[in-house]
């Protein structure tokens, strides 16, 4: 017999051995030389932590008590592998693509990264993990057991549980927590599993080849051994070969170790191929010699021996003790492999989904220091570790270790799967919602409660006789192992069966009730749309990144000095000389921070991600950097229309300069002009005034240069009488008399006042003048004697004539003037109306030119307005008048 | 122009083998699931006698044989998509 404190030592030696081998394969790692590390073959090696010491010492027990039913447990995951092209490339890829962290983080992520649902997730991993720790401790205190048998030794079978415990937890946390990956991956502890996984393959190999050929007399005998057996007859259960098949299937990919080394822990999509044929193949081996050996052991071994321990107890009934102490580190290694991965991926969750947001909500605005953040999540997953073994402990002390193996694994398993509709729902149906998510899992994680997880500790621990035997409430159709009063299934299938039912239920249901939000449905598109984006397959490229290249960059954002500094600045903290710093972690986010004052903290992140990364941008990245462009655009449309502002006013005001000097030009045109009207008149009356004087004067030539004396003066009076007329217009200073008279009489009036008839004939249409009219009449009646004085004066026709001839439209009266002379000059038509203005010889002009002038300022007043008419056959103007 | 040729029938050779290879391992998990399914319809000796049943080290050696030519299917899916890199373009 074996002795327990050799047992002990060599154990410990074994575990040292692989806290050396995690250690060699860390600094490999660090040091660039971890290549081989991320091959096909040991990531297949390191999903052989689904085998576990409940299939290492379990599957036997199962076998001897229920056949080949153990197979199930292994048919699943065997289907799922190689279905790989099916849904683990899509997980891969998805994985790859959203820098998925957990099973957790893939739920929370898909629907649009609700920190609810992930941590609801990470509750219901941690229940359903937690039986499952149990039975590991519980399994290493079995086996030691055996070994202890008949000794005494100090150590009771707390104490070695509570012993594997504290020193799983340590492995873990130095391993698991030596720092913080972006992707999660733990090259140390991976390289540890790859070791056990042999250890374990060979192990079991190397007691099933004892068995066949060294207890049994080879296959002949052992098949024959199989048909004289207990077992010998095929009597599995439909409905639990079903339903096992499939819930390991389901368990397999939901359960937060497995996904930690299939998706998490995948460094290149091609080792899914590889694994697609190498795991299958390893779960074959595993379970190539359960059958034989657990027939053998039921065979050899005194009635009443425990199954779940032939693997053990068989080489040390044939005073095997080398193979027996392979086959107990064989055990071991499946126990505490999947104990190391189980915590590190549940204390990633729990950090990830439930300590971290809360401390941030906690610490409100202050949370951007990543530093804390760090130490904070390193931190909250080491208690984790050591709360999760907790946990389990206290799992195995309650269940008191008594049930089978068996049994406790599929609870384990009903649990996890709970996930798998969301899942699959969340990578294939882009329609599924966060409600319906979050109504299948709470759907789920009730019922597999109420059925299965509650009953578990047995009647009146946690859920009472009176409950199992008539229904919760005495409602007999809520009994918790004959839902809806479905009687004589299989405890395990009636509760798989209606958990994922009313599971996939509630999510498709409450899917289509709910209405995703914005960022859910662009997360939807990307998870669905995975194989849509182009080649996506390389690997995260670790310290892919250029310092030069962030140089280069920085440098273009916040400037080559300023860039040139902070570089140097990196450079130097790292102890290095020049521009070039390490691109750590550390430096990183000293850029980030740097760049983030320049560009925005979406942008810069999402710059220095694309960078440094290698890997896509998040959509989180692309919404804050739209939010930041949007912004931007906004300022600029706002810059955009100050700017037309300025333009429009500055426009405004050349404008309005221009008139300004135009009016000035005017003014001083005006004033020359008017002194040169003023001077000529005066000029002559002061001549003729100084001959007046002369005594010599003849009497008769004295009243004629009084005469011209007196003209001038009449002429200069006129002329300041139309300047004030004028003046006043101008300034709209004038009061209209307005009152309802006839146009024709307007018109008699200012032919009789201009009397000249002698120069021009005038011809009139009388019938078209009887037209009443509000408007003041005088004041009309002076620009009609101004436009008829005008035509005799410039006609120069051989017989003058002048047509005024009116008409109406609804809007307005037009009276015309056409006379039949030579007209005016195009060049002279826009300027008569101008003051001092003179189309032709300046002699023949009584007046000083401001006629038309005054003319257009009456009709103005009056509401209408007067105009040249060309293209007629002489001068013509037009008078418009509104009607009332 | 027949290197051109060529080229052109090999790419479209190489497409309709990519096609066959993504079917082949679209259905594989299906056909790997009926036939481990297939034992549930296999007589047993508590329904039919115990001569008329079936024996475990028949189911054994059937469901060894159905696994071991899986695995063997699956790894020469996986050596063709591995070798023309199927699902990569």
């Amino acid at each position: 017999m074996l002795s327990l404190d050799l047992l002990i030592f060599v154990s410990l030696i074994y575990v040292a051995f692989l806290f050396g081998v995690a250690f060699w394969a860390e600094r490999a790692s660090d040091a660039g030389r971890g290549g081989w590390m991320r091959t096909p073959l040991i990531y297949t090696l390191s999903l052989s932590i689904y085998c576990t010491a409940w299939t290492f010492y379990g599957a036997v027990g199962f076998a001897a008590r229920s056949g080949l039913e153990f197979l199930t447990i292994y048919l699943g995951p065997t289907v799922v592998l190689i279905g790989w092209w099916l849904i683990l490339r899509r997980l891969v890829r998805i994985a790859r693509a959203e820098r998925i962290t957990s099973i957790a983080d893939l739920v929370s992520s898909r629907f649009g990264k609700s920190a609810l649902l992930g941590g609801f997730v990470t509750v219901m991993a941690v229940v359903g993990t937690t039986p499952y720790i149990a039975l590991q401790l519980q399994s290493v205190t079995l086996s030691i057991s055996v070994f202890a048998k008949g000794t005494q030794n100090i150590l009771s079978s707390t104490n070695i549980a509570l012993w594997t415990a504290a020193g799983l937890a340590v492995f873990t946390i130095v391993f698991g927590t030596r720092n913080l990956d972006v992707n999660e991956r733990h090259s140390g502890v991976v390289m540890a599993i790859a070791v056990e996984a042999i250890v374990k393959l060979l192990a079991l190999l190397a007691v099933g080849v004892f068995v066949v050929w060294g207890l049994a007399g080879g296959a002949g005998d052992v098949l024959a051994r199989i048909d004289a057996s207990p077992i010998s007859q095929w009597e599995v259960s439909t409905g639990r070969w079903i339903g096992v098949t499939f819930l390991s299937a389901a368990a397999f990919l939901c359960l937060p170790r497995m996904f930690q080394v299939m998706v998490v822990e995948n460094s290149e999509e091609s080792h899914l191929a590889t694994a697609s044929w190498a795991f299958p193949l390893y779960l074959l081996l595993m379970s190539l010699f359960v059958i034989p050996i657990a027939v053998v052991g039921l065979d050899i071994l005194p009635a009443g021996s425990n199954p779940d321990l032939f693997v053990l107890t068989l080489p040390l009934s044939a005073e095997q003790n080398g193979l027996a102490m392979l086959a107990f580190l064989g055990g071991f290694s499946s126990a505490t492999s999947m104990v190391i991965v189980a915590a590190i991926a549940l204390s990633t969750m729990i950090s990830n989904h439930i300590v971290t947001p809360i401390w941030l909500r906690a610490r409100g605005q202050g949370a951007t220091i990543s530093g804390d953040v760090r130490s904070v999540v390193l931190t909250s997953r080491r208690i984790s570790i050591i709360g999760i073994l907790t946990l389990g402990y206290l799992y195995y002390r309650i269940s008191g270790g008594g049930a089978a193996l068996a049994s406790i694994g599929l609870i384990s398993f009903a649990g996890v799967a709970q996930i798998l509709p969301v899942m699959l729902g969340g990578i294939f149906w882009q329609g599924a919602t966060k409600i319906g998510a979050l109504a299948g899992l709470i759907c789920g994680l009730v019922v597999w409660s109420y059925t299965m997880f509650l009953p578990s500790f047995g009647p009146e621990v946690l859920i009472s006789q009176e409950t199992i035997d008539h229904g919760l409430w005495g409602l007999q159709w809520l009994r918790p192992t004959a839902l809806f009063g479905i009687q004589g299934l299989d405890p395990v299938v009636h509760a798989v069966l209606w958990s994922i039912l009313l599971n996939s239920f509630a999510f498709v249901a409450g899917s289509i009730l709910s209405r995703p939000s914005p960022l859910e449905r662009v997360q939807a598109v990307q998870f669905i749309s995975a194989f849509d984006s182009g080649p996506s397959a390389r690997g995260w490229q670790r310290g892919a990144t250029d310092a030069e290249d962030l140089l280069s960059m920085a440098q273009r954002i916040i400037g080559a000095a300023q860039a040139q500094n902070l570089f140097r600045t990196a450079a130097q903290r790292q102890g290095k000389q020049g521009y070039l710093p390490d691109p750590t972690p550390q430096f990183l986010e000293t850029l980030e921070r740097g760049l983030a004052g320049s560009v925005g903290a979406a942008t810069a992140h999402a710059m220095l991600g694309q960078m440094a990364g290698g890997s896509s941008v998040t959509v989180e990245d692309l919404m804050a950097v739209a939010d930041e462009t949007a912004q931007i655009m906004e300022y600029s449309n706002q810059l955009e229309a100050k700017s037309g502002e300025l333009t429009t006013t500055a426009r405004k005001l050349r404008d309005a300069n221009d008139k300004l000097t135009k009016l000035s030009i005017q003014k001083d045109a005006f004033l020359s002009q008017i002194s040169h009207e003023l001077r000529t008149p005066m000029t002559s009356i002061r001549a003729f005034s100084e001959i007046l004087q002369d005594p010599d004067l003849s009497d008769g030539d004295r009243p004629k240069y009084a005469r011209i004396i007196e003209d001038e003066t009449q002429r200069l009076t006129r002329l300041l009488d139309d300047l004030l007329d004028l003046s006043v217009l101008e300034n709209g200073q004038v009061s209209l008399e307005l009152r309802q008279a006839r146009l024709r009489d307007i018109l008699d009036r200012a032919e009789a006042s201009a009397n000249v008839e002698q120069h021009i004939r005038i011809r009139r249409s009388a019938g078209r003048e009887d037209i009443s009219i509000l408007t003041d009449p005088d004041r009309l009646t002076q620009v009609f004697i101004n436009l008829m004085s005008n035509a005799a004066k410039y006609c120069e026709a051989q017989r003058p004539e002048l047509i005024v001839s009116v008409s109406e439209t609804p809007a307005a009266i037009t009276v015309d003037f056409i006379d039949n002379g030579a007209g005016v000059d195009k060049a002279n038509q826009d300027m008569i109306f101008e003051k001092f203005a003179r189309a032709s010889d300046h002699s023949k002009a009584g007046g000083a030119g401001l006629g038309l002038a005054i003319c257009r300022e009456i009709i103005s007043n009056l509401g209408g307005q007067i105009s040249y008419l060309p293209g007629q056959r002489g001068a013509a103007f037009r008078v418009s008048l509104p009607r009332d | 122009m027949s290197g051109k040729r060529d080229q052109t029938l090999k790419r479209v050779a190489n497409a309709a083998r990519g096609q066959r290879v993504k079917e082949s391992a679209l259905i594989l998990p299906f056909v790997g699931m009926i036939l481990f399914l297939l034992p549930i319809m296999w007589p047993r000796s508590s329904e039919v006698g115990a001569d008329a049943g079936t024996a475990t080290s028949t189911a054994l050696i059937y469901l060894f044989i159905v696994w071991a030519g899986l695995i063997c299917f699956t790894l020469g899916l996986a050596l063709v998509i591995k070798r023309f890199g199927v699902g990569r373009s």
